[in-house]
């Protein structure tokens, strides 16, 4: 198919150019993954106040591997508090809350680095981390969630976040965790460890795959 | 739309190694790619690179400087000033599997080196006893040579058979 010009003299070509895609055209290009963006958003969440961000729609079975954001969380209470995922094997009627196990690096701009770890814990938990409510302390992020849709692998995460977690304190984190049990997971939830309550925004995305 | 670009995909099953060729070209300068490893047996998963001519890179010119996370202890330092593989993107043990993004930048620059960024979480059996233990890793790399680089070469420490998936995406910059 000569992909980018219209008419009946149409070059034979199958690279990429600048003309005119018909309708055909971009139905043919979508199925070999060479048309249109492939960081495909599945849903974002602008949220106020609220317990818990939950994804329950996440097309588990056409990604493998799927990426969260968030920006700007604020966090309710001035506290020190985590973030956190859970993964759900219902549809979000329920969430795991136990058998994770995390491994996380952080590190401030005013105080240690450190380890963070576990294997046994109720969520991936350490994703990042406030302690202040101002609406310029906020928490900045990105994770990956890979097999999410696959029966027979257990699902893992890795992650990066950075925060102005006090009004002296950044923080990053970074590292991964994973739910060690080989089952389809087919929503998320993201919470704080301390129960504060969430603002910001959050978006899920799944990686193009053919 | 994102600019973000699916440009190959490749797998493999019960091999040793895995290749992917002509994926880097002038068309992107940094390139993601989603990598998947899952073996039986122990083994870290190593890359190598491939230049323009075909062929494999196994030089010791790959530096490289990793944090590797365990949920189970002490954290620890891996690197290299002279290695001739990219090493630990990531790995596997008892088919729990091994999952990594890589960045990948500047690989047809040749007036650049070929950097790489990656991060990977997977499991492995530490002590044969079939129990499951996690780590992830952080990892910076580059490879100290100006060639043109137009692939990717997926291999293992220890030479097991493995299952690899590996997707290569190009991002994409468009004029302002």
């Amino acid at each position: 198919m000569a992909y980018g010009y219209l008419g009946q003299n149409a070059p034979n070509q199958t690279v990429s150019n600048s003309g005119v895609f018909d309708i055909s055209d971009v139905a043919s290009l979508e199925k070999q993954g060479k048309f249109g963006g492939s960081l495909e958003l599945i849903e974002e969440q602008t949220v106020s106040g609220v317990s818990a961000v939950d994804f329950t729609s996440i097309k588990e079975n056409k990604y493998d591997v799927h990426k969260i954001e968030w920006n700007d969380l604020i966090i309710g209470t001035a506290i020190g508090n985590y973030l956190q995922l859970r993964f759900s094997n219902n549809g979000g009627t329920s969430y795991i809350a136990s058998g994770y196990q995390v491994a996380m690096q952080y590190g401030g701009s005013n105080a240690s680095f450190g380890e963070l770890k576990s294997t046994s814990t109720n969520s991936i938990t350490y994703l990042s981390y406030s302690a202040d409510t101002t609406s310029n302390a906020n928490q900045n992020g990105y994770l990956y969630l890979y097999n999410l849709g696959n029966s027979s692998k257990y699902s893992f995460l890795t992650n990066q976040s950075f925060s102005q977690s006090t009004s002296t304190i950044a923080f990053f984190y970074f590292g991964g965790g994973v739910l060690p049990t080989a089952e389809t997971h087919n929503a998320v939830q993201l919470l704080l460890s301390n129960g504060a309550t969430i603002s910001g925004t959050f978006k899920i995305y799944g990686l193009k795959q053919l | 739309m994102s600019a973000l670009r699916l440009i190959n995909e490749t797998s493999a099953s019960s091999v040793t190694t895995m290749s992917v060729t002509d994926v880097f070209t002038s068309d992107f300068d940094i390139y993601k790619i989603t990598l998947y490893s899952e073996s039986a047996l122990e083994q870290e998963t190593h890359i190598r690179l491939i230049n323009s001519s075909g062929s494999i890179i196994t030089a010791t010119n790959y530096n490289y400087a990793q944090l590797f996370l365990r949920s189970y202890s002490a954290f620890s330092e891996v690197r290299s000033a002279g290695d001739s593989i990219l090493r630990l993107i990531t790995g596997s043990e008892d088919n729990y599997g091994g999952n990594a993004v890589v960045w990948v930048f500047n690989p047809t620059n040749t007036s650049s080196y070929t950097f790489i960024l990656s991060q990977m979480s997977r499991g492995y059996d530490l002590n044969n006893t079939n129990a499951f233990n996690y780590n992830s890793n952080k990892n910076i790399g580059v490879l100290k040579d100006t060639t043109a680089i137009t692939g990717f070469h997926i291999l293992n420490n220890t030479s097991v058979t493995a299952n690899y998936e590996a997707r290569t995406y190009g991002l994409r910059v468009d004029n302002g």
